[in-house]
């Protein structure tokens, strides 16, 4: 089956398994930055923006993204210009093997969009089902704080 | 104790040098380069714990459309080897073959097969006919120790087991003065047993190889790795080709935590490309990651410990059983860990006895795993301070005061106990644990809250604590080097063998090398592990990087100075004497410099031509110790033996941190996957000895909603022998959670936990029976 | 990964048009809303997955009580203001820590009452707020959750269109407490409960305890002991433990069957309890 799905801001027609699972598609068009961790939904590597909500790309079907929008980390830059979440994460100490880090930096994406002042135990709620095996966390809720703090003042917007 | 000096670079939480790639999701992991005519592999896993293969038959399977190669012990090399990234010669048995005839776990290899797409592959594993004779399964340390158990390992051609007709890879025993003689002259004694599951690393990227031939046919391994050059070693070895034939490439690497020190699937892939020409790709999915990969040691350790009245300690003897599973890697050298590395910290006790065997199993099999042994060890040393204090009438915090090493001293176990053999005497020179107790107390509120035991309706609170060491490399055994080499612009590329898994080890080396060189990190290009072009390092384990490695680095870049001087001295007319750096230039007297860049030129084009280039190793003569006091407080839930860690404190001391922000991060990571390990991490393997929740789903690790206000406080020292004067910080934390937790737990409800998981119904049952749990 | 075995992906334009390929094809074709569950447990006999979110069956409407379209997401329904504010939020309360926000953006209500797993919070509490399902199997219906799943114990899919949560009156609460190991997964055991008060006595009762492991059901038994009697202290120690007793309890590999009467107990105590506050008092 044929979908048109626009990818960081390209429309895109594509050909697609009609089983496929939307991370399937979007490793094979080249976006590597949408990572696995279990294919089950459980880590929240794979999380990507469909028409602007996370979600875990190994328990979405390709199908579902017609017609629709999607966004992958290597979208959140503006000519040149990380995100404020990205930014924040680097300098925070957010990342250290950076396996988890493109699914978590679109989780806060999500969240800070919605929410965006949100408090402490609402960005732990907000990136519940994102696991990192690194951190410990806490520098990453601190990035989100951070992120949050300097969108308020008019930072890059994504 | 040596004065810290004041750093430009080190000391500062720079950013990541690969974080920019990192954070916009660069293809830079092993998964992230795509090759044409890549063949998909897929290992078809034992479903017998323990079987004789009598015959396979891939006929069927090799007649599919799309099946490219497989293979099988029938048309592999027999050559027996350890899979364990250890420095040869490896201390762990030669015991695995990359196929057998035989298989020890479910999970186990049994072929593998190597298709145009994954979906071929599994169906065309699905088609191969084994004809199993299936052996008794023995499924616990008890059933492997018991008179007439079945043998596991009964090929006559394995090497290094001390006992296999017993199942029995290791067996460790040395001591110090008569711990008998201790006991009996203590006014306490007190006696522990502790158990630790089966627990897993759960890096979020699985195992994953990609190999191929590159335009001179050599084979490239590009691999998710903790120990690139173990494994062009080891796959040598294994597939009987010499180590030039072979290149190893460690690009990004998604976690390690000690399963990566292993050469887990590099031979099947190699093989596979050596033999179709084609690059081969083995990505594990979680399931095989949690079945067929690598775990902890699941252990029972006994611990006695003998006191007079005045605190001192008379005697510490120390009984560690652990289960090594179906092959031996790791077995021997995790289990003199365990007392290698907690033994020493209390060296008041005149007498000590450690002793233990691991023992084979026909289940998952345990390797490397943060801690290494030391986890197990410090739950029940730890937890039986925390019963001794109490016998004795004295603060848990006063017994750990009147016992722990201090500077300048030294223990006889360093020198009896090292990582499979002998270790190497060394003393103490730069210790802090007295102020991480005094800070660390204060941060969460000891006085206030120890002993208070009020109730919030069903929740009842507690405070425990306990301290630990670790190591800083193997002293004597570790080997790193680095070289730097100067470019005409004043930079510099730093190569490493050195392996960053997700530490950072790229920065903080980088770090060193900038501070030498008075440039700032943007100067500082660096290419880590990669076998042909970076000098040798051991690899990421045994918290050696930032000690060892970084030594190296630190005199690399000092001959690079030296060599800078030379040239300047020379353009300047003074001696090199005369000579500093700053801010990317020479300065010499009278307002006398040179910027680098010129420097370069002057080497690279002008004068005397040469290039700027050195390369220096490190091999470390002692392991200085990281020292680590933890504190915590919990609640603990009276109705449905719940635990909650409300505060979480550790003062540690690992020297100068090269970077601090990621010194706390590798705290912060390791506190809370040991707090996963305490609370609710369990592999439940069945009575066939198959693993029954190989899943994120079913296997819970710490998410964001389970930690605790979580404060790591670095107490910083000076280690004299240490670059820029740091310790290293990788592995110590993952200790803390396990007996602070369960110190804290008595504190709350007078319960003693000595099996982990502390799950709730294991805490409800202790607090109904009043007992241990 | 693994392909699935899905071969078609099919959109129909209407509900009957979805009922028709579900008759068709039988076990050869599934319902999806957010399709998790259709990606996760793939099957070799389902080779077609019937997509019903194209059918203007998200929304969240008030209309005295409460109707929610099958395939809304639970993201929707927890920004739906009329789902916020029903009943003292507790569709917010459980719905917020109901799997993964990741996976609450897609998830659909109808979805997860076709999944029927066992340890679902989410069934639990439809069955005390008393929800009807408005179902389609060629002729529509309106059934109760009992009804709905005794149908689906014989063997029937009907497919789910609409929820309706029935208004209640002011002397109303519903608690609902969840027992899990780490706070991203599913219950170890849930309990929900709700009550409506008259004249000081209970008026309406329903309780229903998940993953017992089995799935949930209503606990007629216990709910008719507390019908019609106040609400102290020792009632609910009384009616809890009887709740403990009456679930079917078994072992599993995340907790014995006593450890779940224990939860249960404990449970349905803390859920009493917190209703009772939330009444002012039951006596």
């Amino acid at each position: 089956m044929t979908i048109t799905v626009t990818i960081n801001g390209t429309s895109k027609r594509l050909a697609i398994e009609p089983g496929e699972r939307l991370f399937e598609l979007l490793r094979r068009e080249g976006y590597m930055g949408v990572k696995t961790g279990c294919g089950t939904g459980d880590c929240g590597a794979c999380a990507v923006l469909l028409n602007g909500r996370a979600v875990n790309s190994c328990i979405v079907f390709a199908a579902k993204a017609d017609g629709g929008e999607v966004t992958t980390v290597e979208g959140l830059e503006r000519d040149g210009r990380l995100h404020p979440v990205q930014e924040a994460f680097l300098d925070e100490g957010g990342i250290q093997c950076g396996y988890c880090t493109p699914g978590m930096v679109i989780g806060a994406v999500d969240l800070l969009s919605r929410n965006p002042e949100p408090t402490e135990d609402e960005i732990r709620q907000g990136l519940s089902g994102n696991l990192c095996r690194c951190t410990g966390y806490v520098k990453q809720v601190r990035a989100v704080q951070q992120a949050a703090a300097a969108m308020k003042g008019g930072g890059n917007d994504g | 104790m040596a004065e810290r000096p004041e750093f430009a670079i080190v000391g500062k939480g720079e950013r990541k040098v690969d974080g920019r790639a990192l954070v916009t999701g660069k293809p830079v992991f092993v998964a992230d380069l795509r090759l044409p005519e890549t063949l998909h592999v897929k290992i078809l896993g034992s479903p017998k714990a323990h079987a004789r293969i009598r015959s396979i038959d891939v006929s069927a399977a090799e007649a599919m459309d799309g099946v490219a190669c497989i293979l099988t012990h029938e048309n592999t090399p027999p050559t027996r080897h350890t899979t364990a990234g250890q420095g040869f010669p490896e201390p762990s048995p030669y015991d695995a073959r990359m196929f057998e005839d035989k298989v020890r776990f479910v999970g186990d290899r049994v072929a593998a097969v190597a298709a145009e797409t994954e979906a071929i592959a599994e169906a065309a594993l699905a088609a191969i006919r084994v004809d199993y004779e299936e052996l008794e399964p023995v499924l616990s340390i008890d059933d492997a120790l018991r008179e007439g158990a079945p043998v596991i390992h009964d090929e006559p051609d394995s090497t290094g087991i001390y006992d296999a007709s017993r199942n029995i890879v290791a067996d460790v025993d040395i001591d110090v003065g008569d711990v008998e003689a201790g006991f009996d002259g203590s006014d306490a004694v007190v006696e522990v047993v502790c158990e630790t599951q089966y627990a897993q690393h759960t890096p979020i990227e699985t195992h994953v190889v990609l190999s191929y031939l590159d335009s001179e046919d050599r084979l490239i391994l590009r691999t998710s790795t903790q120990v690139p050059f173990h494994v062009r070693r080891i796959v040598a070895q294994t597939l009987g080709i010499p180590i030039r034939d072979i290149r190893v490439i460690k690009p990004r690497v998604g976690g390690g935590f000690g399963t990566k020190q292993e050469v887990l699937l590099e031979d099947i892939v190699g093989l596979v490309t050596l033999r179709t020409g084609r690059p081969a790709l083995i990505s594990l999915t979680r399931k095989e990651e949690f079945t067929s990969a690598r775990t902890r040691h699941p252990m029972r350790v006994r611990v006695k410990l003998g006191a007079g009245e005045d605190g001192v300690l008379r005697a510490i003897e120390m009984e560690a059983i652990s289960n090594t599973g179906a092959y031996g890697a790791h077995g021997l050298t995790v289990l003199a860990n365990t007392g290698s590395k907690t033994l020493p910290l209390y060296n008041k006790a005149p007498n000590a006895h450690f002793f233990g065997q691991a023992v084979y199993t026909t289940l998952p099999v345990p390797g490397a795993y943060r801690g290494y042994g030391a986890t197990q060890g410090y739950f029940p040393l730890e937890t039986a301070m925390d019963e001794l204090a109490e016998r004795l009438g004295i603060d848990p915090i006063e017994l750990r005061r009147l016992n722990h090493i201090r500077l300048d001293e030294t223990s006889p176990i360093f020198e009896k106990l090292g990582e499979g053999r002998e270790g190497v005497e060394q003393t103490v020179k730069s210790c802090e644990l007295e102020r991480c107790l005094q800070v660390g107390a204060e941060r969460i509120g000891w006085a206030e809250k120890r002993g208070k035991k009020h109730r919030d309706g069903s929740w009842v609170p507690g405070v425990g604590m306990s301290i630990m060491m670790q190591g800083s490399g193997i002293p004597l055994i570790d080997m790193a080097a680095a070289t730097l080499k100067m470019n005409e612009d004043g930079s510099f590329n730093l190569l490493i063998g050195a392996t960053d898994i997700g530490t950072g080890s790229d920065t903080i080396l980088a770090q060193i090398a900038a501070e030498v060189l008075a440039v700032p990190l943007d100067k500082m290009l660096v290419t880590s592990s990669d076998t042909d072009f970076t000098p040798f390092d051991v690899g990421a384990y045994a918290s050696s990087t930032t000690y060892v490695s970084g030594m190296a680095v630190q005199r690399a870049a000092e001959k690079i100075r030296d060599q800078i001087f030379e040239v300047a001295a020379s353009a300047l007319g003074v001696a090199s004497s005369e000579l500093s750096l700053a801010n990317e230039s020479v300065v010499g007297p009278d307002g006398k410099s040179l910027s680098l860049a010129d420097v370069c030129q002057r080497a690279m084009y002008e004068s005397d031509q040469f290039q700027i280039a050195a390369t220096a190793s490190c091999v470390p003569t002692e392991s200085p110790p990281p020292f680590l006091a933890n504190f915590a407080e919990v609640a603990v839930d009276t109705e449905t033996g719940r635990i909650k860690v409300l505060h979480y404190v550790a003062a540690v001391d690992c020297g100068v941190a090269i970077n601090p922000v990621l010194a706390e991060g590798q705290m912060e990571g390791a506190i809370v996957n040991g707090i996963g390990y305490a609370l609710t991490e369990e592999m439940l393997i069945s009575s066939r000895g198959r693993v029954r929740n190989p899943s994120l789903f079913d296997y819970k690790i710490p998410g964001m909603l389970d930690i605790p206000k979580l404060e790591v406080i670095l107490v910083e020292s000076y280690e004299p022998t240490g670059p820029m004067g740091a310790k290293s910080v990788g592995e110590i934390g993952i200790n803390g959670p396990i007996p602070t937790i369960a110190n804290a737990v008595y504190d709350a409800v007078g319960v003693r936990l000595r099996e982990t998981p502390f799950t709730p119904e294991r805490v409800l049952r202790a607090i109904r029976d009043g007992s241990t749990a | 990964m693994v392909p699935t075995h899905i071969r078609d992906y099919i959109r129909p334009a209407s509900v009957e048009e979805a009922w028709n390929v579900l008759a068709e094809r039988g076990k050869g074709a599934k319902p999806i809303g957010g399709g998790i569950d259709a990606l996760l447990y793939s099957v070799p006999e389902t080779t077609a997955a019937v997509d019903l979110t194209g059918l203007d069956l998200s929304y969240v409407r008030d209309e005295g009580g409460l109707a929610i379209g099958a395939t809304t997401t639970f993201t929707e329904i927890l920004e739906a203001e009329p789902a916020r504010a029903f009943l003292g939020g507790i569709l917010v309360e459980v719905l917020e820590k109901v799997a993964s926000p990741l996976q609450r953006n897609i998830a659909t209500i109808g979805g997860t009452l076709g999944s029927a797993h066992p340890w679902s919070d989410v069934i639990p509490l439809l069955y005390v707020l008393g929800a009807e399902l408005s179902l389609f199997d060629g002729q529509a219906s309106r059934l109760s959750m009992s009804e709905y799943f005794a149908r689906r114990v014989s063997g029937e899919r009907p497919l789910i269109t609409e929820i309706g949560l029935p208004a209640e009156g002011k002397a109303s609460a519903c608690a609902f407490e969840e027992f899990s190991s780490t706070g991203f997964d599913v219950a170890v055991l849930n309990c929900a409960a709700f009550l409506s008060v008259e004249s000081g006595r209970c008026k309406t009762v329903r309780i229903s305890i998940g993953g017992t492991p089995a799935l949930a059901t209503r606990l007629t038994p216990v709910e008719e002991a507390l019908n019609g009697s106040p609400l102290d202290d020792g009632t609910i120690e009384r009616i809890a433990a009887m709740a403990a007793d009456t679930i079917d309890a078994r072992d599993d590999r995340r907790a014995t069957a006593g450890y779940r009467r224990d939860l249960t107990r404990v449970g349905v105590s803390r859920c009493l309890r917190r209703i009772v506050e939330q009444l002012g008092g039951v006596e």
